[in-house]
């Protein structure tokens, strides 16, 4: 063998060897998972019953869809919880990046404060909000009161009609500095040119944010964008911790409900299905706004 | 090139050390290991009677620790893997064992029902909750058995009822019959305006929930299920009356129906809530922040003294795959099943020991309520395990829940149960 082949040959070993921990890790704790629950949604499997998964084909999936009422509670609660906490995470963390881009100073500032919540652990901020919207002690109420609005305070997260869209809030408020962090990175790299070829041309500052930046910015609105999609889905932590999926079932969300049927019923089977349905919602939600959004320049 | 292979052999620690730790922290283990959850180490005097049998037995070391979240899945996925990290569990109710008992990773403890354990020994139907169907079908067994109890009962704030007059005797006036709507209404209105904090509380969340329902069923009939065994009572009169009088008292107010059992205590707790249907320990628990037992009294719903109520416990058990089963049962027989673990617990959170043999000297408090409690206690039954508990747990949750809210229509609620748990396994796992 040659000293340059010897070379080569141990270049690639020690490639392999750094690389290691990290395939072993992807294979094991990601690829494996993935396929493997995958063929577990094709089976009906009770983890503490049965010695092995039965295969029952696409059964599980359709039974799942047409005859579980749960899930169609589960899918209708994370519609009602995805679309306000679209909207809100995303639109106003663009408004909020859109005018923090025009501040002179204090850009920094402001952009650190509207991350801080990013670092902050979704338990927690299940925790703190629970307490902000206490029925009797929380702040949120007495707030309202304060202001002459007490016949609006109620217990928030006990009610049902109202549970689910607390959760909304406290999610947007530690979400939305991640988008706002993307779309000032985005806003400053639109040339200062444009703007001000367009402010010579006569128009305003709307005119600019409609005809200038929201063009210019839509490699990173599609970012943020399916960045919230997939957020808007993945939702386990906050009904877990704040309302365990109540008041009765009114924060019973897709991922929660996956998490129920297979560490409480231990039926891993009915458990990836729900889990794969989620998935393919998150994909297809996100391919329709590849589509909208994305550049063909 | 030295840096090169610094840097190699690093990788290559970090990968394989993990292996090693693993392969050590097995090996390690030798000695009795037992594990509870959080709240029985504060409501049980667990570490004091794990010390005594340390020292009647200087050979061995009982290893004690405080177990996390219960997760089943990842206690069996140890068991079929042949090993456990712990032998004795202390704690788990029904609904919780469910999964394990039918699965068969228990030890029958059987055996152990001798002597001061013997089955005579043991109060009213506590001891029946830890008795099963083997999952093979031949026969039945003890895979669990109850150390504490706990009797769904009704309390009262004493104080409270005095000025709302329904207090006669030195005892609280009885609930006016199920078949008197009005005046059993108007009972509860009564206290309703003396106490700020509400008339009586339930907490409807997945636990609860059926005790909520089916103990008053069980009171005005003497059974809460349906007559073939497939679930609770959903179809009778006494069904649909008592769904209708729990709408009607959230509608009117006297009802505070809470959602989680933090929110039901904490209320209960304020001393400004007239009455409370929950476990008698936990009614008993205001009486740790007023230090006054006679500040409640207990009642049963009207018909549960003949009829009974719902009972429901905390068991021990062991894993099948433990090593230490023999000395497992002496730990259980010893320290579990001590005088002083299970007067303790009463006498400072309530809890009813399951012998009855500790109902006597030893007991400090609320000697004058037990006559309530133990009648009450011994007619009482426990919830079913249906072979699909779970899930049928969860589909009545979704629709009990809303109408005892008033959010749905009695009938509309009870007929989507009905529909909805058809085809459910009702196969009951407990011995009957």
């Amino acid at each position: 063998m040659s000293q340059e082949l010897k070379r080569k040959l141990w270049d690639k070993t020690k490639l392999f060897i750094f690389l290691l921990p990290t395939l072993v890790f992807i294979f094991g704790f990601i690829g494996f998972p993935i396929v493997f629950s995958g063929y577990l949604s094709f089976t009906s499997f009770n983890y503490a019953k049965d010695a092995l998964p039965t295969f029952i084909g696409l059964q599980g999936y359709a039974d799942m869809i047409l005859h579980d009422s749960l899930f169609h509670t589960a899918l209708l609660n994370q519609i009602k919880f995805a679309i306000p906490y679209f909207f809100i995470t995303f639109f106003a963390s663009l408004i909020l990046a859109i005018l923090i881009n025009e501040l002179k100073r204090w850009v920094t500032l402001f952009q650190t404060i509207y991350y801080m919540p990013m670092i902050i652990s979704m338990s927690l901020v299940g925790i703190t909000f629970s307490w902000i919207m206490n029925p009797n002690l929380g702040l949120f109420n007495r707030v309202l009161q304060l202001v002459g609005l007490g016949s609006l305070t109620r217990n928030w997260f006990g009610d049902p009609s109202t549970a689910l869209y607390g959760l909304v809030i406290a999610r947007s408020w530690k979400m939305m500095g991640f988008t706002l962090v993307v779309f000032l990175g985005g806003l400053a790299s639109i040339p200062g040119d444009l703007r001000e070829a367009a402010r010579i041309d006569g128009a305003n500052f709307w005119q600019e944010v409609v005809y200038v930046i929201l063009p210019n910015l839509k490699p990173y609105l599609l970012i943020g964008g399916i960045w919230v999609l997939i957020n808007s889905f993945k939702v386990f932590v906050l009904p877990q911790v704040v309302t365990e999926g109540g008041p009765g079932f009114a924060t019973l969300t897709l991922y929660y409900y996956s998490w129920k049927l297979a560490f409480e019923r231990l039926s891993m089977g009915a458990a990836s299905q729900v889990a794969y349905i989620t998935a393919f919602i998150i994909l297809a939600l996100a391919a329709v706004m590849n589509y909208f959004l994305s550049t063909s320049d | 090139m030295e840096r090169k292979s610094v840097a190699i052999v690093l990788v290559l620690a970090i990968t394989i050390t993990p292996l090693f730790v693993l392969g050590w922290q097995a090996q390690a283990e030798k000695n009795l290991r037992v594990y509870a959850p959080p709240w029985i180490h504060k409501k049980f005097p667990l570490a004091e009677v794990t010390k005594d049998f340390e020292e009647n037995h200087p050979n061995i070391n009982v290893n004690l620790e405080k177990a996390g979240k219960w997760s089943a899945p990842k206690y069996i996925t140890e068991w079929k893997g042949g090993s456990t990290s712990f032998d004795v569990f202390v704690g788990g109710s029904g609904s919780m064992l469910g999964p394990v008992i039918s699965g068969n990773w228990l030890e029958p403890l059987g055996d152990m029902l001798h002597g001061t354990m013997a089955k005579d020994e043991f109060v009213g139907g506590f001891l029946a909750a830890g008795h099963y169907k083997k999952p093979n079908g031949d026969g039945t067994y003890y895979p669990a058995l109850p150390f504490m109890g706990e009797v769904a009962i009704v309390g009262v704030n004493t104080e409270i009822m005095k000025k709302s007059g329904l207090w006669e005797d030195g005892k609280p006036k009885p609930i006016p019959s199920f078949s008197n709507t009005e005046a059993f209404m108007n009972y509860f209105e009564k206290i309703k305006k003396n106490a700020p904090v509400g008339a009586h509380i339930q907490i409807w969340d997945r636990e609860f929930m059926q005790y909520n329902y089916a103990g008053p069923i069980l009171a005005m009939t003497g059974a809460f299920q349906e007559e073939n065994g497939k679930g609770f009572d959903i179809t009778s009169e006494a069904a649909h009356k008592w769904l209708g009088m729990l709408q009607e008292m959230n509608e009117k107010g006297v009802g505070e129906w809470v959602t989680t059992d933090a929110a039901g205590y904490s209320k209960w707790k304020t001393g400004a809530s007239g009455s409370f249907y929950a476990a008698q320990g936990h009614i008993m628990e205001l009486v740790s922040v007023t230090e006054d037992e006679s500040d409640i009294a207990y009642l049963g719903w009207p018909g549960s003294k003949e009829n009974g109520s719902i009972i429901w416990t905390h068991s021990v058990w062991v894993p099948k795959v433990s090593s230490k089963v023999q000395l497992a049962k002496q730990y259980i027989r010893e320290a579990i099943f001590s005088a002083k673990f299970q007067q303790w617990s009463f006498n400072n959170y309530g809890k009813l020991p399951v012998m009855e043999a500790y109902y006597g000297d030893g007991i400090t408090w609320f000697q004058d309520q037990m006559d309530t409690i133990l009648s009450i206690a011994n007619a009482s039954k426990p919830i079913p395990l249906y072979a699909d508990i779970d899930k049928y747990l969860d589909i009545m949750k979704k629709y009990l829940v809303d109408s005892a809210f008033g959010r749905m229509e009695v009938d509309k609620a009870l007929n989507k149960i009905k529909s909805e748990t058809e085809d459910l396994d009702f196969n009951n796992l407990r011995a009957e």
